[in-house]
């Protein structure tokens, strides 16, 4: 129950590891093509086309439902955001469902001017508020009063969230976006005669949004920040464990960012961001579906065909320095211990993160999973426990992490000692034909499965072709997992899962009336 | 694509195509391109698919649909029983039962060896158990779906509910209920649901001690009780002929044993009205509210779909989300729901919002309930929704499993075979008169129970705008 929740952050656990790792399945689980197709794969009857603008396009027809899943993704994410001006990403996503110059507007003329001093109003409140103790009550008094009335006057002026109207009007489903460290999306499916009005509306918010009710929305992801991190004891051991891990990289801020900076964030910055990133050469689309190729290379080329050729944004340079000692941090939380252990790795397309995947699936997949068999169910010592490669993002090198609940009466130092014997013996111990033979038998079924999905495949095309440039790594992948041998499996453990190289994270429950 | 569209399509092509794209947002003109609202669409027919239906020998029904395109065949199984018919004392019984028929042995096969067959296959075989059923689904390899089917078969007759499995289940159960309170939005909900069904059986909620109550023998009259053919729906999509199919289903559920079908206990009452609290320290409080609706297929459940998309449940512009979230900031997940079940419904709203706020924004959201029922629904709005719902029809039916899974369940919810055929007409049907009637008779803000979780310190200010407030004490676990 709790709705349908729009604007999710992909990057950041919403419920805790287990509940995202549905989530990031899509993105870091094996996922390879079918055995059955050798040769070709699903990425064989992709279509591929660039516009002069730089824009990526992906195409793939199925004539399962007459429906067609658009993904949109931008080259940008938490990760490219500076220092104190955190959420910056997040914010955007939400701020580009306000409608656009020729969306959701009365007069856009008289709009303009408004939404200019309504901008410089909220600068100078914000800009006192930061002042704290020595702001001047009067004053703030006084800009709070002006921006109302610019507000009330505005509204007048405009109809408010028209693009979720008209979208819905038309029958759209799965109409959401997300931010991650990596990348941010927008995707929706729409019935498959209304291809144009998802080219209307997608072009016209990458090249003229206007970024409506700017201070009420700030509010409501401070009232996200809340309900997902603040008020979950799990996520805020989840912010102090990356904080924790990544010491310079900016891997290690939450992706919805944090309170302080959400609330003095501008219209400045997020227009600056949006110019800087939100740019056709960083973007790539994938449609998938029931469509005329033809006639959607068309409809495409006309109406994202005018967006302006910018340059790409300059990617971070900041390099997380190696780990040489274990780093601790342990907080009191309000409610059971949880348990995180995470190990600094490279990312994709390095070859020991294919390692990794098959690792993953040997350690928690199914109720044969080491995990589950040995602090599970054998010992009994866990409630859950998970294993996940490539968080929080696949950018940059990241971490493989282990997350656990440990059973009452058992404690979390238990629960440590016995997953790290869990790991040992992937460096002492070949792994044997049997389980490996499973692991791959499961990669393998896995894709076959998330073909039943426009919105699946849409989803990991966009990805791939976004995150490392080549969406045909998706039929590349699982000959690189076939490849894994037990030896490699355990020449990456001792190089990798090793106590320098780790960061743990214990949430240890408060002593106090809840 | 319309003809005329295209050409205007093709005209902007050539345009684009001899124009060099400008080198910065500033140089370059604004096209006109149509407003959306302007745009002209193709009409799409749709007929909605239907699965082929059998009844079969041992008095199971058996839904089937066939498709080639990928080597994979999924299975669902619904059996009539649930959560509903757990004993008083033992709550979690029926959930025990279908998790430990999943995991704890079948037939000749160890639990263990059951995990291992399925898992080095990449077969899923997943059970739970809901308010008026168990679901059991199967998705297979078409080349491992011999030993898949026979396994299914064996979990469904034979199970063996071996000790250490049953153990495992009731353990990991007991945690579960031990961490509840960290959860407070999960709280929030499980506390609800007790309050909004009062002493009916399905507002039992399983605890530890009900939890440890459940035995081995419970398990085994439980299963006799409920799981034999004609009791049970089967749905087969996939990669499997009709033939096959029906084979496979009258060999694997053997007659012999016949039961009593199971027939849902009267709906259950409305529970009285009142504004409850409960104490979870927390930077956020949340309200839930919900009270009595039309049951499913009922000729009121129409006009209250629609009434409830414009209410908080139709995105963005939905009227709870429009005001609570858009317009003043106050929470990030806000809207309502319309539940309806065989003989009954729900209708409920929530919000997640800043504990300060609380007072303030369970007002507001009683005030647009009250608006609502008041004064009827703007044209525009009811224009908007009824194309929402019409149009976005088509992905109720994605893929062969989803729909013979939709078309079992019609007939296991006693809806007419039609139901889906006349659904769009009957929503286009709907007038303004129908919709303020049911919205009228249905929503009622002073009659709903109310449940809010937050920090001590906001109870005053809940009491001050709201009278008495009836503060819940939680069991220690």
């Amino acid at each position: 129950m709790g709705g349908k929740k729009r604007r999710t952050i992909t990057s950041f656990f919403p419920r805790w590891l287990w509940g995202l790792w549905l989530l990031f399945a899509t993105f870091l689980l094996p996922f390879p093509c079918p055995g059955e197709t050798a040769g070709g794969g699903i990425t064989a009857e992709v279509r591929a086309f660039d516009l002069p603008n730089g824009l990526r396009v992906l195409m793939l027809e199925r004539h399962t439902s007459p429906t067609v899943a658009f993904y949109i993704r931008h080259r940008v994410g938490a990760a490219d955001e500076e220092r104190g001006k955190t959420g910056t990403a997040h914010l955007l996503e939400h701020l580009l469902f306000k409608g656009t110059t020729s969306i959701g507007t009365r007069d856009y003329k008289r709009e303009k001017r408004i939404l200019k001093a309504i901008e410089a109003s909220l600068e100078a409140l914000d800009k006192e508020r930061a002042k704290g103790g020595h702001a001047d009550p009067k004053r703030i008094a006084d800009y709070e009063g002006r921006l109302k009335r610019l507000e009330a006057a505005h509204r007048r002026l405009f109809v408010s969230n028209e693009i979720d109207r008209i979208y819905q009007e038309n029958g759209a489903e799965n109409l959401n976006a997300t931010t991650g460290q990596d990348l941010t999306t927008y995707h929706v499916s729409l019935p498959k005669n209304r291809l144009e009005l998802w080219a209307r509306i997608e072009s016209d918010r990458m090249y003229r949004p206007v970024f409506r009710e700017f201070r009420q929305e700030r509010d409501v992801v401070l009232e996200e920040r809340r309900q997902r991190v603040d008020a979950k004891p799990e996520a805020l051991l989840n912010e102090a464990f990356y904080r924790a891990a990544f010491t310079l990289h900016p891997y290690g801020r939450p992706v919805i960012g944090l309170a302080e900076d959400i609330a003095s964030l501008s219209i400045r910055d997020v227009r600056d961001f949006f110019l800087r990133t939100h740019t056709p050469a960083n973007t790539v689309i994938a449609v998938v579906g029931s469509f005329d190729p033809e006639a959607l290379k068309k409809t495409v080329t006309a109406y994202f065909g005018s967006l302006p050729h910018r340059p790409p944004p300059t990617a971070s340079a900041l390099r997380e320095p190696p780990q040489t000692v274990e780093r601790r941090v342990t907080i009191p939380i309000d409610s059971e211990p949880y348990l995180l252990v995470g190990f600094h790795k490279p990312n994709v397309p390095h070859a020991d993160d294919y390692v990794f995947d098959v690792i993953e699936a040997l350690l928690s997949q199914g109720r044969t999973s080491r995990f589950f068999r040995d602090l599970v169910e054998r010992s009994g010592l866990a409630r859950t426990v998970e294993a996940v490669n490539g968080l929080p993002g696949s950018r940059y090198p990241n971490l493989f992490v282990c997350g656990a609940q440990p059973r009452h009466p058992h404690g979390v130092e238990e629960v440590e000692r016995a997953l790290y014997e869990v790991l040992d013996r992937l460096k002492t111990e070949p792994v044997g034909e049997e389980e490996l033979k499973k692991v791959k038998t499961n990669i393998r079924a896995d894709l076959i499965r998330r073909q039943t999905s426009n919105e699946g495949l849409a989803s990991l095309l966009s990805y791939y072709e976004a995150l490392i440039g080549d969406y045909r790594y998706l039929d590349a992948y699982e000959g690189k997992i076939e490849e894994v041998t037990p030896e490699d499996i355990m020449r990456v453990a001792r190089t990798y899962l090793t106590a320098a190289n780790r960061t743990v994270a214990v949430g240890i429950k408060k002593r106090e009336k809840r | 694509m319309n003809p005329r569209r295209l050409l205007v399509v093709l005209i902007l092509l050539i345009v684009t195509l001899l124009t060099p794209p400008p080198a910065c947002p500033a140089a370059s003109k604004a096209k006109a391109f149509p407003h959306p609202d302007h745009l002209v669409y193709p009409p799409l027919p749709f007929e909605v698919p239907r699965a082929g239906r059998w009844v079969l020998k041992n008095g199971a029904v058996l839904y089937h649909l066939e498709d080639r395109r990928l080597p994979l065949i999924e299975v669902q199984v619904l059996v009539r029983g649930g959560t509903q018919w757990d004993p008083p004392g033992k709550e979690g019984l029926a959930e025990i039962l279908a998790g430990v028929m999943r995991s704890g042995g079948a037939a000749a096969m160890t639990g263990a060896e059951i995990d291992r067959a399925l898992e080095n296959t990449a077969t899923i075989l997943d059970s739970s158990a809901g308010e008026d059923n168990f679901v059991f689904s199967l998705s297979t390899l078409r080349e491992h779906r011999e030993r898949s089917f026979a396994i299914l078969g064996a979990v469904l007759t034979q199970p063996r509910f071996e000790d250490e499995r049953l153990r495992l289940f009731k353990d990991l159960k007991t945690e579960d209920l031990r961490r509840l309170r960290d959860d407070q939005q999960r709280l929030a909900f499980w506390e609800f649901h007790r309050l909004v069904y009062g002493s009916d059986p399905r507002g039992r909620r399983p605890s530890p001690a009900s939890v440890k109550a459940v035995e081995r023998e419970d398990l085994v009259a439980f299963h006799r009780r409920f799981f034999f053919p004609q009791n049970m729906m089967i749905a087969v999509a996939g990669d499997i002929g009709t033939e096959e199919a029906i084979k496979v289903f009258e060999s694997l559920l053997a007659p012999g044993s016949q039961g009593i079908v199971v027939t849902s206990p009267p709906p259950p009452r409305p529970a009285e009205p009142a504004l409850y609290f409960i104490v979870k320290e927390s930077p956020q409080a949340v309200i839930i509210a919900a009270q009595h609706a039309p049951p499913r297929g009922d000729g009121a459940s129409y006009p209250f779909e629609l009434a409830d998309h414009i209410i908080g449940s139709g995105g963005f512009r939905s009227r709870i989300f429009q005001e609570i979230r858009t317009n003043r900031g106050l929470a990030y997940s806000t809207g309502s729901y319309y539940r309806p079940r065989r003989d009954y419904g729900i209708f409920g709203v929530y919000a997640f919002t800043a504990a300060d706020k609380a007072a303030e924004t369970l007002g507001e959201i009683l005030g647009i309930l009250e608006k609502t029922r008041a004064s009827s629904f703007r044209d525009e709005e009811i224009v908007w929704a009824k194309k929402a719902l019409v149009n976005s029809f088509v992905f109720l039916f994605p893929s062969p499993s989803r729909i013979v899974n939709r078309q079992m369940a019609l007939e296991f919810n006693g809806l007419e075979r039609d139901f889906f055929h006349l659904y769009c007409r009957r929503i286009e049907a709907l007038t303004k008169k129908d919709i303020a009637a049911a919205t009228a008779s249905v929503v009622n803000p002073r009659g709903m129970v109310v449940l809010v979780v937050g920090p001590e310190r906001i109870l005053p200010s809940l009491r001050n705008a709201f009278g008495e407030v009836r503060r819940l004490e939680m069991r220690d676990s």
